[in-house]
């Protein structure tokens, strides 16, 4: 039980500190994007309602990680177009991936009540690109923003090789918990280190 | 068959590689963005050297050209007009005599003597024969007191250097013209009413200060208008006090602006 706890508390704490901190960063400075802040926004959202729907009411919790997936790929797809400062007309077309994947899931897999495999492997396969794409035209970018591109691409690499087999994971406690427990570490590194960051650029 | 566990390991030995793999990717991305970062330094800094060594070599030739000219005007033109005076002055003597119309002969000899008048007045312009002769401190006087005479309502010069204080011509030169066109440039963009110039020399340091009250830069100000100008004045500027390795200071305060010309003279050339 403590240990759920312990998993509960780094979790929520450290998705909401930098949450906060991205907020207040915002009122302060112009230097993080929107789309940054309502990306874990949403995340830390999801987990909240997750948690609620699971322990409170004793409801599924698939459709909240679909819904919070898609529009995190969405966040992500236009935290790029205008960090990258894309100015192709095709670029909206960019915005279908993600609602194209979402009905696919639900289509053809009928995934909306289970996990929604394809959704989130590609979810990962496309910000890993989109934030490796940002590295390489550094010159354009802000350092604050190279940073976040920086982190984003770590998790969201790591992020990716989970997903591959997320279904089998999800479905077999045993490799579940020996997975787990790296990917929880991811998340919370990446919340971490985005708190930190922010904490340290304020100072500075 | 792959049992759950093995299949556990292998899922966090990819993760682990991914890690590795992207954090690897950030470096090399990052050493990338350092190269890149230094060559456009380097290149800069090429840019630069290189507009200096273009402008060394124009000023170097434009100042041989003028000690050229000077030399030409004083040991030829000025030797010549000289014998021609004389000349015309025996032959003055001589009409006194009634020989010659005297009336014509004076008059060649006064058109003479204005034009000996005006070739001094060239090679002087040409060199700093004033520098030279009378030394940095008299020629910084006597220039900002030519050049602020009706312009201003008051101009003082103090000094405070030793009398035995020896400066080589090479910087009392690059020193003078740096001050000259700093005072240039002060009456002709900052309108002040007032000037004070105080010239002193400390633990090897020649400041030149001038304080003012017109229109006052600050040193950022100063930098912004030197990177983006391409007027020639500042490129002499930025030449000199790279040869005598000096600095220009520039302050503004509420009522006034001082611009300070450093050099230290044990290391300026």
């Amino acid at each position: 039980m403590n240990t759920f706890y312990t998993y509960l508390i780094l979790l929520f704490g450290s998705g909401f500190v930098a949450t906060c901190a991205a907020i207040i960063f915002r009122i302060k400075s112009k230097l993080i994007n929107l789309q940054i802040i309502a990306w874990l926004l949403v995340r830390f959202l999801a987990d909240i309602l997750s948690y609620i729907l699971k322990f409170n009411f004793n409801l599924n919790v698939y459709p909240v990680f679909n819904i919070s997936v898609t529009i995190e790929f969405l966040l992500i797809i236009s935290y790029y177009l205008i960090t990258s400062h894309n100015q192709n007309k095709i670029r909206v077309l960019f915005y279908l991936i993600p609602i194209a994947l979402l009905f696919f899931d639900l289509i053809v897999f009928n995934a909306f009540f289970t996990s929604n495999g394809i959704s989130y492997v590609f979810y990962n396969l496309f910000s890993t690109i989109l934030m490796l794409t940002l590295l390489f035209k550094q010159e354009e970018m802000l350092s604050f923003d190279r940073l976040i591109a920086k982190s984003m691409f770590v998790f969201h690499s790591i992020s990716f090789i989970y997903s591959i087999i997320e279904y089998k994971i999800r479905i077999n406690d045993q490799i579940m918990q020996i997975v787990y427990p790296l990917f929880f570490l991811n998340v919370i590194g990446l919340n971490i280190y985005i708190s930190f960051m922010i904490w340290s650029v304020r100072k500075s | 068959m792959v049992s759950s566990q093995e299949l556990a390991y292998f899922i966090i030995i990819g993760m682990l590689f991914t890690f590795v793999l992207s954090l690897g990717i950030v470096l090399l991305v990052k050493k990338n963005q350092r190269i890149q970062e230094l060559s456009e330094k380097l290149i800069k800094k090429t840019e630069e050297k290189k507009e200096l060594e273009k402008l060394e070599v124009a000023i170097t030739t434009q100042e041989k050209e003028r000690s050229e000219i000077a030399r030409q005007l004083h040991d030829d033109v000025g030797a010549l007009l000289s014998l021609a005076q004389k000349n015309l002055s025996n032959l003055e003597d001589e009409a006194v005599s009634g020989k010659i119309d005297i009336s014509s002969i004076s008059l060649s000899k006064e058109y003479v003597s204005q034009s000996i008048e005006h070739l001094r007045q060239i090679t002087k312009g040409l060199i700093p024969h004033y520098l030279l002769k009378f030394g940095l401190v008299k020629a910084l006087e006597r220039m900002a007191k030519q050049k602020t005479d009706s312009l201003i309502d008051s101009f003082k010069f103090d000094i405070n250097i030793p009398d035995d204080l020896v400066i080589s011509n090479l910087i009392m030169t690059h020193y003078f013209y740096i001050a000259s066109e700093l005072i240039t440039n002060l009456l002709k963009h900052s309108y002040p009413s007032s000037i004070e110039m105080i010239l002193t020399f400390d633990a090897g340091y020649l400041k030149l200060k001038i304080k003012h009250n017109g229109i006052a830069l600050t040193q950022r100000d100063f930098q912004l208008l030197s990177s983006d100008s391409d007027s020639l004045g500042l490129e002499n500027i930025r030449y000199r006090l790279n040869v005598i390795k000096g600095e220009l200071v520039l302050k503004r305060n509420k009522t006034y602006g001082t611009i300070e010309l450093i050099t230290n003279l044990d290391k300026s050339i």
